[in-house]
Parts: structure tokens; C-alpha cells; sequence
């Protein structure tokens, strides 16, 4: 009896220490760290995604913060380099400096820094992320917005099944996100009926594609598919003129989506298809012409306005939207799990199955996004048309795509 | 190889004139969408694929949407009437009418006509006798089906607030025929004429927990996507005309298929087009009607779906 009363006793001393702890703590701002490239080849992109960051905190601090606290966001500059971005991770958070983290920006970046979130059970959102790799390798801490790369381009092949294409060539660079973006695109091209003839990796800054595209001339394939980043995709677009290679329809991956890919091309671009995670226009469609999309992006019109406000001028792409979209799980995450611990934010993250101004989450339990849906685009006279999915978008697809010398 | 050759190039110019020949059919599109692909325009072009008639090649389409605009349907009427297209296809009676006051020689072809003698489109179904023809969507006689719908989903569902724009003759008649059958399900209908956006928002306020909704067939002023906003903000079920509303998030639905209506009016679009008139085509009535459940919902809005209904449905999302 006396034992159990100095355990009652005990649990009353520790119950009050952890709530005095807690008000310690409710003064001071909950800190979430990233590294992002603000420098280098992937600084566009990267910087797109921390706007996305900064406005989200922003907002969630005009709302109250959470867990009673203000947000504080530590941005550090990894160059988009692995090493570095571990390392800018791991003393955040082994320095005490965080008590959440929120993604990198570039898949290797990304997987590279998921093994520091693992050893230290700090669930980790990867606004940037598409590869499913990365989480087939019993992590349990890291989790997709972006639809899997695997998906890409359901919209192409979907698009030129429904137009009787019969063959597909598939290049791309020879990395993670590419490979995976290759057997998933493979595999959807089997399951429509079409036939693969070719399929070509090429290394990391390859600049001349003519080889290759050799290739693709002689195979000849109604639909050609490239899994790009930015440089690659233009030197294709532009080398398949030189070289007069005319599938009836061309895709490429990211890169594609960029403003720069048209001013560069001008048009050289026009029917080039590219594939998006999310266009600010989304917001405006409505299913078969009569249901709006709006409420599969809550916010997000908000979101379009105060960032065009807050970041004057500066590029809104999908990142952007992503990173935005990625923090709010983070913190409804932390809410829900009423907690930073580690173990119940994952938890709480796992149950979720919602929209952010990116549009649908939810994750299977190994962390792989299985609720958001791509788009897919076309160039046409300067301006990037949503053409799938083809229920959704009022723009039509200019098909098939005239060879070199008609255009 | 020479001879191939010359012969192919001598073909040419007969070729170039064979295709110049027949210039694509133009068809006028009217309906009251805010995009154009309103999904009887898909279904028509999927329907004309299949009958051989190819878009671009065979065929060209002029799209006028009227976003939920009912004024501005004439005009659209009255400017394909003057473009001279060959045919104009329209979707619900304000654009059919509006086709038929805007052209006596155009052959109009209809779909989600509710009642097409009792709007006085057509004189009788079985023969048009006039230059116009089309899907009968059944929409009003379904009424009574999608109350009960929605009263087996919800047995203890009393009352049903349904909102309608005021100026829409088939949404009155829908009411008439949901009056007529509530008392047998049960339920209370409460009709609601609206006849602007403000007026909707304060007539919303007059929902309770535990009322349900019944949505127009016709989109005048948005009304049924804000009714299906408010349900599932609000979780009030609701039932609605088509599948298309359950796909994107509506409780459950009784009625003819939109894109199906498309599909089967492109055979009469066809035959017209090849010369047949369209007062020698009888009025079809829907041949897709389905009963859709999305599950989703039903769990959001905590309702147990029934097995029979799970064993009825024919579409069901999850």
C-alpha cells in the first residue's frame, strides 16, 4: 500500500514536471530544419519548394502556430549535393537546433538524407521525392507528396492508347528517379497494348544525344518518352529537329514544365508534352465541365495569391505548391499526434488521408504517395494546356504532332 | 521503284480533290458547361469514332458553353444558327429550346431532356415532326426512384430540402413529381426556388442535422455543385440526377449516364448527318440508367449502406 502510494506519488512529480517542461516550451518556437540548393543546378526548383516552406509556416504562425507554439523555419544551402545536405541535417538535428525536418529537394539529395531522419526517428515529409526506391528499403520515417515517378507519364500512354499508337522508345538518364520513372512507364505501356522497341539510358550531364536519337529514328516509334531533369530535356527537344526524328507524340519528365524549357525552345517546343504534379489552373477545372476541383485543392487559391504576394515575381511551379503542401502534413501531423515524438507524428501521417493545396495525400505504409494524381500538358503557341486527365481538362490534345519540316 | 513512283504521284491530285470533295460535317455543340467537355460532347465524339466519322476529318465541332447561364443561351443559339453549321447537338431543354426558337431548318439533336413532349420540344416520341430529335434522359419520372434511393440509404430520413432555379421549367416539374411521392416514402419535401447566388447561401441556412438534399438536373447558376459542397462540408447526404456527381464526391445517384447519352445520340447525329431527317427519327429514351453509391461519402456522412443497396448498384465508388 505505502509502495503504491510513492508510485502515485512518483507518476504526480513526473506528471508535473513534464507539463512545467512544456511550458517552458511553449515559450520558445518549435523549429523545423531543411536544406534546400539555394545555389547550383537544382537552385530553381529547390528555392520554388522553400518559398513553399516559408509561406506555409507563415501561415500556420498566423493561425496560432502549433502545440501552443510559434513556427521558426532553419533553411540551410546543400548545392543540391548529397554529402552536404547530410551533413547540414545531422548537426541540425544532433545540435539540438530542430525538433522537426521537413525534405531536401532531388532524389539522391533525398535519399541520402532519409537515412539521417531514420537513425534519429524524425518522421521526415519529402515534398520533393517520386521515387519509390527510396522507401522500399524498410525506412519507415520518410513520406511522398509527389505521385511516384512510376505514374509519370500514365498520361501519355493512356493518351495514346485511346488514339490507337502501337509502339513506345523510352531514354533516360541513368539515375534513381529516371530508372524508376523507366520500369513504371514500361510497365504501364504493357498493360495498354503498346509494344516497347527501344529503351536507352544515358549517364548525368550527357549534352549530345545523336547517338541515341539515331536509334530512336531507325526504331521509328509512334510515342517517344524521355525521363529528363532540365538541360537533358531541352538538348533532346532540340537535337530531334536537327536530327528530324518525328514521333507522333514527345514527352519528357521534368524540365519540361519550366518556363525556360519554351523561352529557350521558342517553338521548338510547341507539341512537347511534359508531365506536372500540379498547375496553379488545376484549381479552375471542373469535371466534365460542371463539378469544380476546388475542394480537392483547399486553400489553394489562397495559396497562388499570397505567394504571388509575398514572393513577387519569383517562379511558382509545383514545387512550390509540393512544399507548401508537405509542411501542412508535417504540422497537421503534429497536431494530430498532439506530440513531436517521432513514433506518433509517424503515426499520425500514416492515417492521414486528405488534401493540401497539392491536392490528395495519403501514404501506404511505406511512406509511397498513393492518393495524388499527375497531369499531363502540351505546348501549344506558347502556353502550357492541361490535355490529361482528358475528363478533367477542357484543353484537347494537338495530335499527332507534324513532323519537323510542317511546323 | 520509278513506276511506283510516278503512279503514286499521278494519284495525288485525285486524292487531294476526293478529300476536298466532302468538307468535314460541322456540328454546333450548346450546353451549359464551364469548359467544353461537358461529358455528353465526349461521348457524342467517342460515338461518331465508332460510326466512322472522325473528328477533324469527318467532322469539326463549334463548342458553346454557357457556364450555368441561362440568358446566355439564345445568343449562343442564334450565333451557330447564323455560323450554318450542319447540325446542332445540345444538352438539357434551356439549350434545346433555345436551338429550336433559333432554327426551324438546322437539325437539332437532344440529350438530358427530361420530357421532351411535355417542355414541347417534340410533338409525340415516336414521331419528332419537326427538326428536332434526340435522348430522352427520363430525369423527371426518375424523381420519385432517387427519393427512394436516398430514404433506403437513410431510413430515418424525414425531410428533403430541394433547391432549384426558379426560371427552370423540368426542375418544376421534378418538383411535382417528388411532391406526389413523398408521402408514400415518408418524407417531407421542401422546395426552394432560387433566383440568385446570394439567395442559395441564405437558403442553406435553413438545413438541419439530418435533412438530406435533391439536386437539380440542371446546372443553372452552379447550384447543384454548391449543393454538393454543402454536403460534404456540412455532411448532409445528398442524391443527385447522374454518376458523374457520385464520382466526384456525391452520396448516391439515380439516373441516365451523361457521357452514355452522347454515345447513343452520336447514331442519331449520324444518320442525320448521311442525309436522314431528323423528324423520321424517333425520340429514344436512355438506354444507360444507373444507381451509383459512393462508399466514401456514405462513410463520411456515417451511413451504413445497405447490403441490398451494395447488391443493386451498378457503380459503386470507393
Amino acid at each position: 500500500m505505502r509502495w503504491g502510494r510513492a508510485v502515485i506519488a512518483g507518476f504526480v512529480f513526473t506528471s508535473l514536471s513534464i507539463s512545467m517542461l512544456a511550458r517552458g516550451d511553449a515559450q520558445s518556437p518549435l523549429r523545423i530544419g531543411a536544406s534546400l540548393p539555394q545555389t547550383g543546378p537544382y537552385a530553381g526548383p529547390g528555392q520554388n519548394q522553400l518559398r513553399g516552406y516559408r509561406l506555409c509556416v507563415k501561415d500556420a504562425n498566423e493561425k496560432g502556430g502549433v502545440l501552443g507554439r510559434r513556427i521558426e523555419l532553419i533553411a540551410e544551402d546543400d548545392q543540391s549535393k548529397a554529402p552536404t545536405a547530410v551533413a547540414i541535417y545531422e548537426r541540425l538535428i544532433t545540435q539540438g537546433k530542430v525538433d522537426a525536418i521537413l525534405g531536401p529537394y532531388y532524389a539522391p539529395v533525398v535519399e541520402a538524407v532519409a537515412d539521417v531522419s531514420e537513425k534519429h526517428k524524425m518522421p521526415m515529409v519529402a515534398p520533393a521525392g517520386a521515387t519509390t526506391s527510396i522507401h522500399k528499403k524498410g525506412r519507415r520515417f520518410v513520406f511522398m507528396m509527389f505521385s511516384p515517378g512510376e505514374v509519370y507519364l500514365e498520361g501519355l500512354i493512356d493518351m495514346a492508347a485511346r488514339r490507337g499508337l502501337k509502339t513506345v522508345a523510352l531514354i533516360h538518364e541513368d539515375t534513381m528517379f529516371p530508372r524508376g520513372l523507366a520500369a513504371g512507364t514500361l510497365e504501364l505501356a504493357r498493360k495498354r497494348g503498346l509494344s516497347v522497341v527501344l529503351v536507352e539510358a544515358y549517364p548525368p550531364r550527357t549534352t549530345d544525344f545523336s547517338a541515341i536519337l539515331t536509334k530512336v529514328r531507325t526504331a521509328n516509334p509512334d510515342v517517344l518518352a524521355a525521363g529528363t531533369y532540365f538541360d537533358d530535356a531541352v538538348a533532346i527537344t532540340r537535337q530531334l529537329r536537327e536530327l528530324n526524328v518525328n514521333p507522333k507524340m514527345f514527352a519528357v519528365t521534368v524540365g519540361g514544365d519550366f518556363p525556360e524549357f519554351y523561352q529557350i525552345l521558342g517553338r521548338g517546343a510547341e507539341f512537347v508534352y511534359g508531365a506536372s504534379q500540379w498547375e496553379a489552373e488545376l484549381v479552375t477545372f471542373r469535371a466534365g465541365g460542371l463539378i469544380p476541383l476546388a475542394r480537392q485543392y483547399p486553400g489553394a487559391r489562397e495559396f497562388v495569391e499570397s505567394y504571388r504576394k509575398e514572393f513577387p515575381g519569383a517562379a511558382l511551379s509545383y514545387h512550390s505548391a509540393s512544399g507548401y503542401g508537405g509542411c501542412q502534413v508535417l504540422i497537421g501531423a503534429i497536431r494530430r499526434a498532439g506530440s513531436l515524438d517521432g513514433e506518433k507524428v509517424r503515426d499520425a501521417i500514416l492515417t492521414m488521408d486528405l488534401y493540401t493545396v497539392f491536392g490528395a495525400f495519403k501514404v501506404d505504409k511505406a511512406g509511397i504517395q498513393i492518393a495524388h494524381k499527375m497531369a499531363m500538358f502540351q505546348w501549344q503557341d506558347g502556353k502550357k494546356v492541361i490535355v490529361w486527365p482528358e475528363e478533367l481538362a477542357p484543353g484537347k490534345p494537338r495530335f499527332p504532332t507534324p513532323p519537323w519540316s510542317q511546323r | 521503284m520509278l513506276m511506283a513512283l510516278v503512279v503514286i504521284a499521278a494519284m495525288l491530285p485525285f486524292a487531294a480533290e476526293a478529300q476536298q470533295a466532302r468538307r468535314p460535317y460541322r456540328v454546333g455543340v450548346l450546353n451549359e458547361a464551364w469548359a467544353a467537355n461537358h461529358p455528353t460532347v465526349e461521348g457524342l465524339k467517342a460515338g461518331l469514332r465508332e460510326l466512322g466519322l472522325e473528328e477533324g476529318r469527318d467532322v469539326t465541332f463549334d463548342i458553346r458553353f454557357t457556364e450555368g447561364k441561362p440568358e446566355a443561351t439564345s445568343l449562343a443559339a442564334a450565333e451557330l444558327a447564323r455560323a450554318g453549321v450542319d447540325l446542332i447537338f445540345t444538352s438539357n431543354e434551356v439549350a434545346t429550346l433555345a436551338a429550336k426558337a433559333a432554327t426551324q431548318r438546322i437539325p437539332v439533336v437532344f440529350t438530358l431532356v427530361g420530357d421532351p413532349v411535355a417542355t414541347g420540344i417534340v410533338k409525340a416520341l415516336a414521331r419528332p415532326e419537326a427538326n428536332l430529335t434526340g435522348i430522352s434522359s427520363l430525369t423527371t419520372e426518375l424523381v420519385p426512384k432517387r427519393l427512394e434511393a436516398l430514404k433506403t440509404l437513410i431510413p430515418t430520413l424525414r425531410r428533403v430540402f430541394a433547391f432549384y432555379h426558379g426560371a427552370d421549367v423540368p426542375s418544376s416539374a421534378a418538383i411535382v413529381r417528388a411532391l406526389e411521392a413523398a408521402p408514400r416514402l415518408g418524407l417531407e419535401v421542401v422546395p426552394r426556388t432560387v433566383m440568385a447566388p446570394e439567395q442559395l447561401d441564405e437558403l442553406l441556412k435553413q438545413l438541419r442535422p439530418g435533412d438530406a438534399l435533391l439536386a437539380p438536373d440542371i446546372a443553372t447558376m452552379d447550384i447543384p455543385a454548391v449543393m454538393l459542397e454543402v454536403s460534404l462540408a456540412s455532411r448532409i447526404p445528398a442524391v443527385f440526377s447522374s454518376e458523374l456527381w457520385v464520382s466526384h464526391g456525391g452520396l448516391v445517384s439515380y439516373g441516365a449516364d451523361y457521357r452514355a447519352q452522347g454515345v447513343q445520340a452520336a447514331r442519331l447525329v449520324a444518320k442525320i448527318l448521311r442525309g436522314t431527317r431528323p423528324q423520321d427519327l424517333p425520340v429514344e429514351g436512355a438506354d444507360k440508367i444507373d444507381l451509383a453509391v459512393n462508399l466514401k461519402t456514405a462513410r463520411l456522412l456515417g451511413v451504413t449502406v445497405p447490403r441490398k443497396v451494395l447488391l443493386r448498384a451498378d457503380l459503386l465508388r470507393r
